[in-house]
């Protein structure tokens, strides 16, 4: 009877100690991330804001509200995270689309840009994890500054290529599943435009 | 008397008790980012900064913490700080949080952090603890800068990033794969093991 009580007491006194630890813990991670959580998303919106200025010179750029089955049906079908509809002189100007294809390393977080005729503008990547000195190599301008002003239409990856193109993408050396789930981002980005234009035609 | 035995200390985690040479602690970090020595120099110092943090406290605590519960409570502690170091990475150096991604609150289950806590902290007191955590996380820094500049000038032929041969190199790709990182790794451990042999060898 003694031992058992002994022992309740003693789990508690565990019990009890194990929640003091955790709850200083927790006490201070509430107060970093109550120090660090506006620097963060400050950081944040200002790389997609200079992201989305890079594939579309002088534009403003509005947020495309879509409807929870529309977001869904892209996210499913285009790997889709958020469009954005660009201005220049009160003109449509184009669109600037984020979507994360699957790369070798996880998902590539990229904005790809397309004018007002759906002509590839330029492509920014915001976030990868693909290996160092293979696929890391689509953030050389070399590889991603081919998606840019004359290239049209959906667009395939080809090797040793000295001169793609139209709707060529030279891959990268030995990095050709980046190569492809780059392009596979742009080509998605594209749809998702040509849907967007219709609706709003 | 007393700063001789904290630097004795400091001098154990970095050569005699090596976590990366020597007692081979920690080699899934180790082996993973280790393609590029800034990566390497990077993960290592994060590593540093959690393993201090998280042995002082844990020497601190060392007396109400109950057997029983304390790989719990360490763990706790331990990511806690790693945690504290995510975020602040993200808030005030953006680019080196980008270049870690996931390998910062991988830091958590680091079996180094875990060791120190279990092997030094929890019977030592808080100064000496918190230079075992820095001697072992600088030891950590350069067993993987090591790995790191070896991979790093084999496989992409540059060094933080800056080329160092003519562009007619080839650099061997396969050592900034995964499996260059087993065969970095065991040569460079087999010619530790050598240099060690020869010193134990020449003092006898």
């Amino acid at each position: 009877m003694d031992n058992s009580s002994n022992n309740k007491v003693f789990i508690i006194k565990l019990a009890s100690i194990l929640f003091a630890i955790t709850f200083i813990a927790t006490l201070l991670l509430t107060l970093c991330n109550y120090l660090t959580k506006d620097r963060i998303a400050e950081l944040a919106s200002k790389n997609a804001e200079i992201a989305k200025q890079e594939v579309l010179e002088d534009a403003t750029f509005e947020n495309i509200e879509l409807s929870d089955d529309m977001i869904a049906k892209l996210q499913k079908e285009f790997s889709f995270v958020a469009a954005y509809k660009a201005e220049r002189n009160n003109e449509f100007a184009g669109y600037c689309i984020n979507v994360a294809p699957a790369g070798f390393g996880g998902n590539i977080d990229m904005i790809v840009g397309l004018d007002s005729e759906l002509n590839f503008t330029g492509i920014k990547i915001i976030s990868m994890a693909e290996t160092p000195g293979l696929g890391a190599k689509a953030q050389d301008e070399s590889f991603y500054g081919q998606y840019a002003d004359g290239k049209k239409g959906t667009l395939s990856v080809v090797k040793n290529n000295p001169s793609p193109a139209e709707d060529e993408i030279q891959a990268i050396s030995g990095a050709t599943i980046t190569s492809k789930a780059v392009t596979d981002g742009a080509n998605a980005a594209l749809e998702i435009a040509k849907i967007l234009k219709k609706e709003a035609e | 008397m007393k700063n001789n035995s904290n630097l004795k200390i400091l001098s154990n985690g970095i050569i005699a008790e090596n976590p990366t040479f020597i007692q081979l602690l920690g080699m899934c970090p180790t082996l993973a980012v280790t393609t590029s020595l800034i990566n390497a120099i990077g993960m290592g110092l994060s590593a540093t900064f959690v393993l201090i943090f998280s042995n002082l406290v844990i020497s601190i605590l060392r007396k109400c913490i109950p057997n029983k519960i304390r790989i719990a409570s360490y763990i706790v502690v331990i990511a806690a700080f790693v945690s504290v170091i995510e975020m602040l990475l993200k808030a005030y150096l953006p680019s080196i949080s980008d270049a870690l991604g996931l390998f910062i609150p991988l830091i958590t289950v680091n079996c180094i952090i875990l060791a120190r806590a279990e092997s030094f902290a929890s019977k030592n007191k808080p100064i000496p603890s918190a230079f075992d955590g820095l001697g072992m996380g600088l030891g950590f820094t350069l067993g993987l800068s090591v790995l790191g500049t070896v991979r790093e000038i084999l496989g992409a032929g540059t060094l933080l990033g800056f080329p160092l041969f003519g562009s007619s190199f080839e650099p061997a790709l396969i050592f900034i794969l995964p499996p260059g990182a087993f065969l970095a790794l065991g040569i460079i451990l087999a010619i530790y093991n050598i240099l060690k042999d020869e010193k134990g060898a020449a003092s006898k």
